[in-house]
């Protein structure tokens, strides 16, 4: 019966139903019938009255349907988004997908919904590459850092809310602490990390750590107190959001790229340069416990020549990731397009291998871990290992993306968001009950205020850097 | 459960008219709403669809909304519609309803004339502005 409504709802209110009935030689008063034909899809008894709408009589209703009259009843939907940035990959320079956001309906096997053009590009000029991606319920934000600024988005309007170059040396991948209160994210490639309030963008501290130049990867603990600053080079430091200490140190063999965190941040799992495979240090005594080689695959007979073959980001894994569960590692594979995907134990075993042709440099794990997002596109099943969809952009072509989010909104508010990070964190209950990890508690209430003077640098005048 | 719709305004509207030209002109004019009339179902899809495009108001200001559209803008079939609609659309009292449906049981209404001359108590103003909206079947 609703369907007949909905049917019947469209024919009438369609501007084409108003149209023919302009056309129509209709006879002026009401209740007056009109025959049906092929041209005039409308039944006989529809009134018309003039150029007005044609009304359609009301459906019939059977005895016994009930109440005539639902006074409401009304409800909110939710929507479950994935939001995909671009161009989201320093590997596909030239690819057709342009700039922005692209967000998709994970409820709707990832159609395209719409893209949000953060900043506009002149057509002769190439779109700043995005480093980075995060969103929070506490600020409904979404914070994008590309090379050059950082621009926080309301999730509500799609407006930005501010923006921010700081020193001229901005940014890297930014990371937000639970309660929206940080928002810390590097330099490009200095030795420091920057400590903004992500509310307002205002720039609060610096975290340097001298000895690490090369600023790239930043992970937060899941209580937003510790920051795990990765340069691309050997030395990890870990600072004190709040004191701007250094804490820790870990040294690696290698440069360390991608990296992760178990539930606690106990221990940081790490890619490698020059090592297919990866490695776990504990965060603590900044001991490495762990190096786990992929041997699946005859790598070091590929990778070991002079010279090395060119692999994506240089390194023959560039991706790593722990199942929400923290069950499973997953790594990328650049030399052989794969995803290797170990047990997380003391004797770490590779579980299973999935193919991605179009090559993962980055992996992500979905709401609930439902879901893994590898950078190639590939949408993956976890269980099956199969992929079971492709992020594709408004004109069908695959987008390669390193910095997507996972996320679902209720009245238009942001209610939860998976982490660009691979961290584990615990049982779902638990997480969601602490308020830690990718999830937040159920938003409720007004949406946070957005800034009154929208894209507005809360940092002007800040002095240029002139550190190297 | 039945969650209020969105935020609650500063203040809440208290008649359907209020209701109606609160949440129903934000975005659009609200000769939308009234060149439309429709099937009350209908009109339950078409307000849930408003919702989803970001129609807000309490649970309270929807069910004004509802009222508004259903004593203005939904048809009826006189020879059909039970009492409540024949009340709600007509803006008639229960015993006129009462004798449209005695009457219709004997012999149903041939068109608006039949029924003005055969029922006491209506409203003829009204009926002729809302003749559109009312069906003989
Ligand atoms: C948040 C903005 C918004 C609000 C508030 C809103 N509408 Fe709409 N309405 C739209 C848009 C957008 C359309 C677009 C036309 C279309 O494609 O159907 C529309 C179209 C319509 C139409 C014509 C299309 C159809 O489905 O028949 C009707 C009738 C309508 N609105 C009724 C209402 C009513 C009743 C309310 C109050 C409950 C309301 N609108 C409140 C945005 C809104």
């Amino acid at each position: 019966m609703k369907n007949v409504m909905k049917i019947a709802g469209a024919l009438l209110v369609g501007t084409c139903a108003v149209a023919l009935a302009q056309s129509a030689a209709a006879p002026d008063r009401p209740g007056a019938a009109r025959a049906a034909s092929s041209d005039n899809p409308l039944p006989a008894n529809a009134n018309v009255v003039g150029s007005g709408p044609i009304v359609m009589p009301p459906v019939p209703r059977p005895a016994g349907a009930g109440p005539q009259r639902p006074r409401g009843d009304f409800t909110i939907h939710s929507r479950h988004l994935l939001y995909v940035t671009m161009p989201g990959s320093l590997e596909r320079q030239m690819y057709p997908n342009g700039s922005g956001i692209i967000v998709l309906d994970a409820d709707n096997n990832y159609a395209f919904v719409k893209r949000i053009h953060m900043w506009e590009y002149a057509g002769s000029m190439a779109a700043e590459d995005v480093a980075g991606v995060a969103a929070r319920p506490a600020t409904t934000m979404l914070y994008l850092a590309v090379r050059g600024r950082l621009g926080a988005l309301d999730l509500a309007t799609d407006k930005m809310v501010w923006t921010a170059s700081l020193d001229g040396k901005c940014c890297e991948r930014p990371q937000v602490s639970a309660d929206g209160k940080h928002l810390v994210v590097g330099s490009n490639l200095q030795d420091y990390w920057y400590v903004l309030d992500a509310k307002t963008g205002k720039h609060i501290r610096t975290l340097h750590a001298p000895g690490s130049p090369g600023t790239h990867n930043l992970n937060l603990s899941a209580d937003g107190k510790r920051a795990f600053m990765s340069p691309n080079g050997k030395l990890l430091q870990i600072a004190d959001v709040e004191s701007g200490k250094i804490i820790q140190k870990i040294q690696f063999p290698e440069n360390v790229r991608v990296q992760a965190l178990n539930k606690d941040s106990s221990k940081i799992y790490v890619n490698q340069n020059n090592f297919l495979g990866y490695m776990v240090a504990d965060t603590n005594t900044g001991k490495i416990l762990q190096t786990v080689e992929v041997t699946s695959v005859d790598w070091r007979s590929v990778w070991n020549k002079t010279p090395r073959p060119r692999v994506p980001h240089g390194c023959p894994s560039h991706g790593i990731a722990l199942s929400p569960d923290g069950k499973e590692v997953w790594i990328a594979d650049a030399i052989f397009n794969k995803i290797h995907i170990f047990s997380n134990t003391d004797n770490p075993k590779e579980i299973a291998t999935i193919d991605t042709p179009e090559g993962t440099y980055w992996i992500m794990f979905g709401l609930d871990g439902k879901l893994v997002y590898a950078s190639s596109g590939d949408i993956i099943d976890p269980v099956t290992r199969k992929v079971v969809a492709v992020t594709k952009s408004e004109w069908g072509t695959r987008m390669h993306s390193e910095k997507e989010l996972d996320m679902t909104f209720i009245d238009g508010r942001l209610q939860r968001v998976a982490n660009q990070f691979g961290n584990e964190y615990g049982d779902f209950v638990t997480a969601e009950k602490l308020g830690v990890g990718p999830h937040m508690p159920v938003m409720q209430g007004p949406a946070y205020p957005i800034a009154s003077n929208p894209g507005v640098d809360p940092n002007a005048g800040m002095p240029q850097s002139t550190a190297r | 459960m039945t969650p209020a719709v969105g935020q609650q305004a500063a203040t809440e509207a208290t008649t359907p008219e209020a209701a109606v030209t609160k949440i129903c002109a934000a975005c659009h004019t609200m000769e939308l709403v009234t060149d439309t009339p429709r099937d009350y179902d209908a009109w339950h899809d078409t307000v849930q669809k408003m919702i989803d495009r970001g129609a807000r108001g309490t649970q309270e200001e929807f069910g004004l909304v509802m009222d508004y559209l259903f004593l203005n803008m939904t048809p009826v079939d006189v020879n059909h519609g039970d009492a409540d609609m024949l009340m709600g659309v007509l803006h008639i009292d229960e015993k006129a309803a009462q004798a449209i449906i005695a009457r219709r049981a004997v012999r149903p209404f041939k068109d608006l004339a039949d029924l003005e001359k055969s029922v006491s108590g209506l409203d003829r103003k009204l009926l002729e502005s809302k003749k559109r909206m009312i069906f003989f079947q």
